[in-house]
């Protein structure tokens, strides 16, 4: 994350980006009809969040046209996590992107406005995780 | 402020730190060893620089000095503790700080104190205070609100590193950090950067132009890399390229603009 002269994070790299093979990792917010705040719960249930994490929304039409103006197909594909892993049904990749798209990748990163875990996610990561 | 001609002490402070920081490889075990009784072989005087078992040591002018330090080593115990056992006069200071870096990029931190008794100091210094002390040894080159601003972005980045950067493999580069110091203390940006750093441990600084335009730089010691990103242009335009800290010149226009106009 990118911090600004008072600490407080206000923006990403594209190092922010989990990149595999198949796609970069994200959690899809409207899920079963959800929110943020539903998907910031879902993302304390399966990771450590603290105070000064922050969330990354993105919105997958922006990606899309982003995406249209350099000759690449970007698209969000619902991919649930399910058990023996820690499950996520939100889970979705982002596809089209591959690993060393550097130049993509830092357009993408401007894309994403942060916003900040409610204190409900953090108390619940804390209880599942311990920390 | 300062901009032109650097302030000389807070440049070789600085660089003190940096020398020590990247002088060490990781080392076999020191070859000398206490005698049954228990106390340690005669103690050397590093004059200029010693090799001593696997490790380099060598006479620095410490933070704060205005003359070398002079330090003897007695024990060093390698690798994972990290822990120095050594006597130490600072010739001219009564207080010292050293910092080697010791095998698995552990840090040791020595503070030679002028009675030259032995002294036992254990790994590790933590990135956040290496890079704290750094920034104090340069706070001469910056103004008083830039030092505040770093102060803040380091802890920020910084003041969980244990379970984030570690866990991750991020070995922070307190070389990149002085690139950035410096290069701020030069060019003087018409606003302080936001800061991060990469995942190889670099400090990176950023400019945004609007909401969806923004000047990167990715620090080394002399310089570095730039990516400039403007989606707000059509179509969006991207541009990189390499820097030195004294200069925007190899930054191009518009990116270079949003640094400084």
């Amino acid at each position: 994350m990118e911090i600004d002269k008072f600490g407080n994070p206000v923006g990403i790299t594209r190092e922010a980006f989990r990149v595999h093979d198949d796609g970069i990792s994200t959690n899809w917010i409207e899920f079963d009809g959800g929110d943020l705040a539903a998907a910031c719960l879902l993302l304390a249930s399966v990771r450590v969040v603290r105070q000064r994490h922050r969330v990354g929304v993105m919105n997958v039409g922006e990606a899309a046209d982003l995406g249209k103006e350099v000759d690449k197909k970007i698209e969000a594909v619902h991919d649930p996590i399910e058990p023996p892993d820690l499950p996520n049904p939100g889970h979705a990749l982002l596809k089209g992107i591959i690993v060393d798209d550097f130049e993509f990748l830092d357009q993408l990163a401007l894309l994403v406005e942060l916003k900040p875990f409610s204190a409900e996610s953090i108390a619940l990561s804390k209880s599942t995780f311990g920390r | 402020m300062s901009s032109g001609a650097l302030p000389i002490q807070d440049v070789i402070a600085g660089q003190q730190i940096l020398q020590t920081h990247r002088t060490w490889e990781p080392h076999d075990a020191l070859s000398q060893n206490p005698n049954p009784a228990g106390t340690w072989p005669t103690l050397m005087d590093l004059s200029e620089q010693w090799r001593v078992g696997g490790l380099n040591l060598r006479t620095m002018s410490c933070v704060g000095c205005t003359g070398p330090a002079r330090v003897i080593v007695g024990q060093l115990q390698l690798p994972e503790s990290g822990s120095l056992t050594l006597a130490g006069s600072a010739v001219t200071a009564a207080n010292a700080k050293m910092y080697w870096n010791v095998a698995h990029e552990r840090l040791v931190t020595l503070s030679t104190q002028d009675s030259g008794t032995p002294e036992h100091f254990s790994a590790r210094k933590s990135s956040l205070a290496v890079c704290s002390d750094l920034l104090l040894a340069r706070r001469g080159l910056l103004t008083v609100e830039q030092v505040s601003a770093i102060q803040r972005q380091l802890q920020s980045l910084l003041g969980t590193e244990d379970d984030e950067f570690e866990s991750r493999d991020i070995v922070i580069s307190p070389t990149s950090l002085d690139g950035l110091i410096e290069f701020l203390a030069r060019i003087n940006p018409d606003a302080h950067p936001n800061i991060s750093v990469s995942r190889d441990g670099r400090f990176t600084a950023s400019w945004s132009h609007g909401k969806r335009a923004k000047i990167t730089l990715i620090f080394d010691r002399e310089g570095g890399d730039w990516v400039g990103v403007d989606l707000e242009a059509r179509p969006p335009v991207r541009s990189a390229g390499a820097f030195v800290v004294n200069s925007l010149a190899g930054i191009t226009q518009p990116f270079r603009s949003w640094i400084k106009a």
